[in-house]
């Protein structure tokens, strides 16, 4: 997935909703996991030019990381992963590929302005 | 060009990319690659002219200096750059979509896979399906994987892995026969 077209939605998501309320957006709020695909610095660098010509232009796009957690078999509870590379438990090391997250890319809050 | 200074050679289509937006106006440190793309993009969005720089194939290469020259011309007779930047992403598509076609009708085949960074952008790959629909050719994009270094990373991983099996039944093989 291409940066500009995710931006050019998420743009298009927070102007919907701006309109339909009649507010103003200061700053979108987006979660966004390690295993996302997407890179954050292109991310913000096109949600900057997405927003030109809009009604968002000049908002912030804040950006939440969320690191992978998985399900460890060994441990048995969940368990934040240090590295992508790595899919085993940091403490038993038993090996897991189930993901409890670090897939979102998730809108969460829009703010508005006064 | 012919001091063969401080230059790289590339095989890289990004990096025709690079240059358009360079000589469109943007010229700040790139902080991540496809930043310059992204850009030229979003400008050629904001256009709806129809026309295509020439990207003409010679022998058995697109030669890509005609549009370049293209894009410093209309520069300097001040064509709005967003017109520019439409333009030049036309014509990668239409010199990329009659070199495809070619290759395609000399072999018989009509089935083509689209994959690489360059893939990631959307216009480019909405022009390119334009020009190839009324050819009859099919074409396959990245979904479940990115076009590209993440790709390029799993396909790494597969050929190793590929690799790896390859040795082991191979070493199996031999054992068998010295059994």
């Amino acid at each position: 997935m291409h940066e500009l077209s995710i931006a050019l939605s998420i743009v298009d998501m927070a102007q919907e909703e701006a309109e339909l309320r009649n507010v103003q957006v200061e700053a979108v709020h987006l979660e966004l996991g390690a295993l996302s695909g997407v890179v954050k610095e292109a991310l913000l660098f096109s949600y900057e030019i997405a927003c030109d010509g809009t009604l968002l232009e000049g908002s912030r796009l804040v950006v939440k990381d969320v690191p992978i957690e998985v399900f460890c078999p060994g441990c048995g509870i969940a368990k934040t992963l240090q590295s992508m590379q790595w899919f085993h438990c940091p403490d038993c090391g038993a090996e897991t590929a189930e993901i409890l997250h670090g897939k979102e890319l998730t809108i969460t809050a829009l703010e508005l302005k006064q | 060009m012919r001091i063969r200074r401080n230059l790289l050679s590339t095989t890289s289509v990004g990096r025709l990319f690079d240059a358009a937006a360079a000589l469109l106006g943007f010229v700040q440190e790139s902080t991540f690659e496809g930043q310059a793309a992204i850009w030229l993009e979003q400008q050629a969005r904001g256009a709806s002219n129809l026309d295509a720089y020439p990207f003409p194939i010679e022998g058995r290469e697109l030669d890509f200096r005609p549009l370049l020259q293209a894009v410093v011309s209309d520069r300097l007779h001040h064509r709005p750059e967003r017109e520019i930047a439409r333009a030049f992403q036309r014509g990668i598509a239409t010199g990329l979509s009659q070199a495809v076609a070619t290759l395609c009708q000399s072999l018989g085949m009509d089935t083509v896979v689209l994959s690489g960074g360059v893939f990631q952008n959307e216009l480019l790959l909405e022009d390119i399906r334009a020009l190839f629909l009324p050819q009859g050719l099919e074409i396959w994009t990245n979904h479940a994987v990115p076009p590209n270094d993440g790709g390029i990373s799993l396909g790494q991983a597969a050929l190793a892995a590929f690799g790896q099996y390859n040795d082991a039944a191979l070493s199996d093989a031999r054992g068998a026969t010295h059994a």
